[in-house]
């Protein structure tokens, strides 16, 4: 309810959100197929109910002879109540192919755009519910627009051959309702994105807090938290207020619009029908049943605007979110070559050569051997922070070499970067006198298994899991043998998405099986463990090397670690 | 406390009743409509129709007017119905944290607080508030066609009920178990996502993101199937109404024609029945919606219910000891006999006859294997967990005392505490509220960040980011001791301080820190040996027997971790 007065940026009508669902155009085919049948169903049941008042009243007739127009009467309301319920379900399943194509376009874009520029758990919030939220729009407001365009040209056209001046009424109100719909719209329209804004805000303050929650109460601000909380939420009640006593304004219009244009055309009406003698238009039965057949059409002709400015509020949220979902689709995907990751903004843009250079050495299958891996004056930087110290670096091939600088110094960052997700701001990094910016990166990642500090883990089994080591797949007792030499939990504990269930050493050990697997099946050259055994206890520590011990055989291996039983394996340290 | 309530109570109701009124004109407007229309045709003097002609006009007016008046009634006391809903379920929780929140997932948790609160609000807006104007229309309804024609009033009570119990009971039923269905997609589909996207370099370079996205999509073919679930059942609920509102109109008719043949209603009035069935279904054929709302909202409040109805781990005591377990100031004695902790809803302790006595102003250092029940000791020393046994500050069972005021003496610096989504400063004045910047500097020399501190182009106005995502691990195991040494308890309970340092850094940051501890009571939790002179005395601990594996939930909930 918090984004009622929300007014979608976009026009009414969304091209683009047609455009990616394609399902949505046969979808609004049906609406107005629908929505001529139900006119017709309107009329019909306008028309049968006048003439029956008009019968009994104004001729005095009796049901022997109204019957037949009472059965149809009855078939015809029937027939108009199925057609809704057709359209309501027609609706809600085009809604649910849209979402879900729209969310999977997202998701494939979201894994191609580089990771640490936005918030993952308010992506995943907009991917799920926000565009859940679509279904208003949808199931809803886009069947009404449809009905909102499709009605009143219907019953314009019946109320103008009937009754000429109640059909000058109507048009003149009708296009009153959009007009100050749009008006109004453009009114609040920067300030419900600014809502909008604030309510994720909102919310990712709550769960920012509720993450905290721990930490807060041992330093006994728990309980302080709630005056922010209760100023917080205040606040946004005031904001929401004002928004919405200036949006709903445009409520008001079309509410008024609708009622006074049916209470004047009754009163016209009615004033034309006490003069009929005067000016010889509407006596008898017939003028009775015009007059009549008119009253009871006007609000039909209002109802569908009505419905569209009731549900136009509540599809705004789900608007919102497809802006900022095209907002992800429209965004570059910048490893088309294999120029991975943000830069510090204003560091120099890549070498525009680089990619022609890139074409030509792409067939080249790299690192096919164990190579040696030089940082030459290499420099990192993040955005906001001092560029980190330069390093000049030789890894040795086919060694092991334990990475054992301070912390912060940059260890992950260097891993990183082999794999093509950092790069550097200056300087050079190269396989075997092969720069890295030279090679395929695909190929590159093949041929590297990398244990980053915290695995990923996926909702399924602890197998399941390993298997993710391996883009074709692994066989039972593959996966089985790294999960035992990893010393992994067992393989069919079930691990959620979030790591509960596991402990952090566990969790740890799953993403060992996975190097393992890797190493196992696709036999990479290179092996980059960050902080392997960081939450595993002494005797598991020397386990695990102990399994790790053949794999390091012929391959340069890179380990990130402050360990003394890491230390010890290693046939060369690094400090810097 | 209940003061406010009402008056949210009150607005609600002057909302209802603002919306029922502005229905009731639209009734009206069309009942008055028919009737002045047909005393028209009889063409009167136009006198007599001077009363019809203005109360049509009111009546187009007011439903405007009174609807405008409601939708700001009603809106504003769902908001502040929501802001202290909100309030209670935080209030509650702070209660619960950490040992008393079950393990679930962060993004449901976040899922949870942000809709669940919404989805109460929406009970009141778009189910309550819809069926009580409903209701009085249609009693208003029924009323004006039982006084013109007794057979018509009949009818349409017994049409409005039909459709009035059908339409929203039709609705309830099918979406009651697909909302179900969708909550359960929803949450694995949140996590699934967020997992996939935290994870994505690693997928990428393992060649394995397509794998891992077609398993997050099949959650997503899960939510469409439910949601296509809920299409059918929305459409039943509205044809069901439809097809009342039909019964409605060609019952009136066929009950008002005769009438009208026999003398026993008045022509004129023929138009009145016939109409007032259309205007009366108006609120009712909204029913369905707002049951589908009410259903909605239900699981909602059943979820927050789960939340404010959870048994407090360690409830404070009833008459808490007046709090003063070191008279002459400084640490308290700490005496520790057979103590034995057990977190809730698990069956066995995760620690079992642990002894240890500290004098005030020791260092001492605790080391196990994992699963040994460190942390667990950790939290029981803070007042987190009930216990077994004897836990004594000061010659005092520590149950004794209110847990706020034992947090006052002992601090804790956990392996994943929390790095908060504000700037530097802030986060570290969490600790101490007023501290001047200097003090926090000096806090950051101490755990040796003098160096990055000086490097920060904001300096301590630097924003930390989502879960301190900015700052490495060591740095984030840093800036949580450096909170901790900030706060400046008499009893601090370290653990694993040196989780993500290497064993330089670590040495010296735990000399500094043992250093600007003097005086105060430490206790270290740690797998890994202590450079010397950072403690007086080591303590070994083993794993209970039969040794449970606790580590997994007792590392979340204490730091609750930020995930992946």
């Amino acid at each position: 309810m918090t984004q009622l007065a929300a007014r979608p940026a976009r026009g009414a009508f969304d091209r683009r959100l047609l455009h990616r669902a394609r399902g949505a155009t046969v979808f609004i085919g049906v609406c107005a197929a629908l929505g001529l049948a139900r006119t017709a169903c309107a009329v019909a049941s306008a028309w049968l109910i006048a003439s029956l008042i008009a019968g009994a009243f104004a001729a005095g007739k009796g049901l022997d002879t109204l019957g037949p127009q009472i059965i149809a009467l009855a078939a015809v309301l029937s027939a108009r109540a199925l057609l809704a319920s057709v359209q309501e379900a027609a609706a809600q399943r085009a809604s649910a192919t849209v979402k879900s194509g729209l969310r999977r376009q997202a998701l494939e874009q979201l894994m191609r755009l580089p990771s640490g520029k936005r918030h993952s758990g308010e992506t995943a919030t907009l991917l799920v519910r926000g565009i859940d939220a679509l279904d208003d729009y949808f199931a809803r407001y886009l069947p009404q627009l449809v009905l909102a365009v499709v009605v009143p040209v219907g019953v314009l056209a019946v109320m103008l051959a009937a009754y000429p001046p109640a059909a000058v009424i109507v048009l003149v109100t009708l296009p009153l309702i959009p007009l100050f719909g749009i008006l109004i719209g453009l009114y609040t329209r920067s300030r419900a994105e600014r809502q909008w804004e604030s309510t994720s805000h909102l919310a990712h303050h709550f769960a920012d807090l509720v993450a905290g929650l721990p930490t807060l109460k041992a330093f006994g601000r728990a309980a302080k938290q709630t005056g922010a909380i209760e100023v917080t939420t205040g606040a946004y009640r005031r904001r929401s207020m004002a928004l919405l006593r200036v949006a709903f304004c445009s409520a008001l219009v079309l509410e008024l619009a609708a009622s006074l244009s049916v209470a004047v055309v009754a009163v016209t009406v009615g004033v034309d029908l006490v003069s009929a003698h005067n000016s010889g238009g509407m006596t008898g039965e017939a003028g009775l049943r015009t007059a009549l057949l008119v009253l009871i059409l006007a609000p039909e002709a209002y109802l569908p605007l009505r419905n569209v400015g009731a549900h136009y509020h509540a599809s705004a949220e789900g608007l919102a979110a497809a802006e900022r979902v095209f907002a992800i689709l429209a965004e570059t995907p910048e490893n088309q070559d294999h120029r991975e990751t943000a830069t510090a903004p204003g560091q120099p843009s890549p070498n525009p050569d680089a990619a022609a250079l890139t074409a030509a050495c792409v067939m080249r299958t790299p690192l096919g051997r164990a190579p040696t891996i030089m940082f030459r004056r290499t420099v990192f930087a993040y955005p906001g922070r001092p560029p980190l110290p330069e390093l000049s670096l030789t890894i040795p091939a086919g060694q092991t070499t334990v990475l054992t600088a301070r912390s912060g110094a940059g260890k992950s960052t260097l891993m990183a970067a082999l794999v093509g997700f950092r790069r550097p701001v200056s300087g050079s990094i190269a396989f075997d006198d092969t720069e890295l910016s030279d090679l395929d990166l695909a190929a590159v990642r093949r041929s590297i298994a990398w244990l980053p500090q915290r695995p990923v883990l996926i909702d399924g089994t602890v197998a399941e899991n390993v298997r993710l080591a391996v883009p074709d797949g692994a066989s039972d007792p593959a996966v089985a043998k790294a999960i035992a030499a990893a010393h992994a939990p067992a393989a069919n504990r079930t691990v959620a998405a979030d790591g509960s269930g596991l402990s952090a050493g566990e969790a740890a050990r799953v993403g060992l099986a996975r190097l393992l697997l890797r190493a196992d099946l696709l036999d990479p050259p290179v092996l980059l463990l960050d902080e392997p055994t960081a939450h595993l206890d002494a005797d598991t520590e020397q386990a695990v090397l102990d399994s790790l011990a053949p794999y390091r055989d012929q391959r340069t291996v890179l380990i990130a670690s402050h360990r003394p039983a890491v230390r010890a394996i290693a046939d060369r340290e690094v400090d810097w | 406390m209940s003061l406010p309530r009402n008056t949210i109570a009150l607005r609600l109701g002057l909302g209802a009743t603002l919306g029922a009124l502005a229905q009731l004109s639209a009734l009206a407007l069309l009942a008055v409509s028919g009737y002045l229309i047909s005393r028209a045709w009889e063409q009167p003097p136009i006198l007599y129709l001077m009363v019809a002609i203005t109360s049509v006009r009111l009546f187009g007016i007011g439903r405007g007017v009174l609807r405008y008046a409601e939708r700001l009634v009603s809106h504003d006391a769902a908001f502040r119905g929501l802001e202290r809903l909100r309030i209670a379920v935080w209030r509650k929780l702070v209660r619960l944290a950490p040992a008393g929140v079950p393990v679930w997932r962060s993004g449901d948790l976040q899922t949870r607080l942000v809709d669940d609160v919404d989805g109460v609000g929406d009970r009141w807006l778009r189910g309550a508030l819809p069926l009580a104007a409903a209701v009085i229309v249609a009693v208003g309804a029924v009323g004006l066609q039982a006084t013109l024609l007794p057979a018509a009033g009949l009818i349409l009570a017994a049409c409005l009920l039909a459709a009035a119990l059908t339409g929203p009971a039709l609705a309830t039923w099918a979406s009651r178990y697909a909302v179900r269905a969708t909550a359960t997609a929803r949450g694995d589909l949140t996590e699934g996502v967020r997992s996939c996207l935290h994870g994505r370099e690693e997928l990428v370079a393992a060649g394995t993101d397509a794998q891992a996205l077609e398993r997050v999509l099949e959650g997503d073919d899960g939510l469409r199937r439910a949601h296509a679930r809920i299409a059918w059942s929305a459409g039943l609920g509205e044809a069901a109404g439809l097809l009342a509102l039909a019964l409605a109109v060609v019952g009136a008719l066929w009950t008002g024609i005769p009438a009208v043949a026999a003398g026993t209603l008045d022509g004129v009035l023929l138009a009145v029945v016939a109409l007032v069935p259309l205007a009366a279904f108006e609120p009712v054929l909204a029913l369905p919606a707002a049951a589908q709302q009410t259903a909605v909202a239900k699981a909602c409040g059943r979820r927050l219910l789960e939340i404010t109805q959870a048994e407090e781990p360690r409830p404070d005591p009833v008459e808490p000891m007046e709090y003063e377990p070191n008279p002459l100031g400084g640490p308290p004695f700490i005496e520790i006999k057979r103590l034995a902790v057990t977190w809730p809803g698990a069956e066995a302790p995760a620690l079992q006859g642990f002894d240890l006595t500290v004098q005030p102003g020791e260092r001492v250092a605790i080391m196990g294997p994992s699963g040994s029940g460190k942390s667990t000791l950790a939290a029981a020393l803070m007042g987190f967990l009930p216990y077994e046994g004897s836990l004594r500050f000061g010659g005092v069972e520590l149950a004794e005392y209110d847990g706020d005021d034992v947090r006052r003496t002992v601090g804790l610096c956990s392996q994943d505490a929390h790095v908060f989504d504000t700037t530097l400063a802030e986060n570290l004045r969490l600790a101490r509220p007023g501290a001047a910047d200097e003090e926090l500097a000096r806090a950051l020399r101490w755990v040796g960040l003098r160096d990055w501190l000086e490097g920060l182009d904001g300096g301590l106005q630097t924003p930390l980011g989502e879960h301190g995502r900015a700052v490495s691990g060591g740095e984030r195991g840093r800036i949580a001791l450096a909170r901790c040494l900030l706060a400046d308890r008499e009893v601090l309970v370290l653990d694993e301080p040196d989780a993500h340092l290497d064993a330089a850094t670590a040495a010296r940051v735990l000399r500094t820190a043992a250093a600007a501890l003097e005086g105060k009571t430490a206790i270290i939790i740690t797998h890994r040996p202590l450079p010397d002179g950072v403690v007086d005395r080591i303590v070994h601990l083993r794993a209970p027997v039969p040794a449970p594996r606790r580590d997994a939930p007792d590392n979340r909930l204490l730091g609750v971790a930020p995930p992946g």
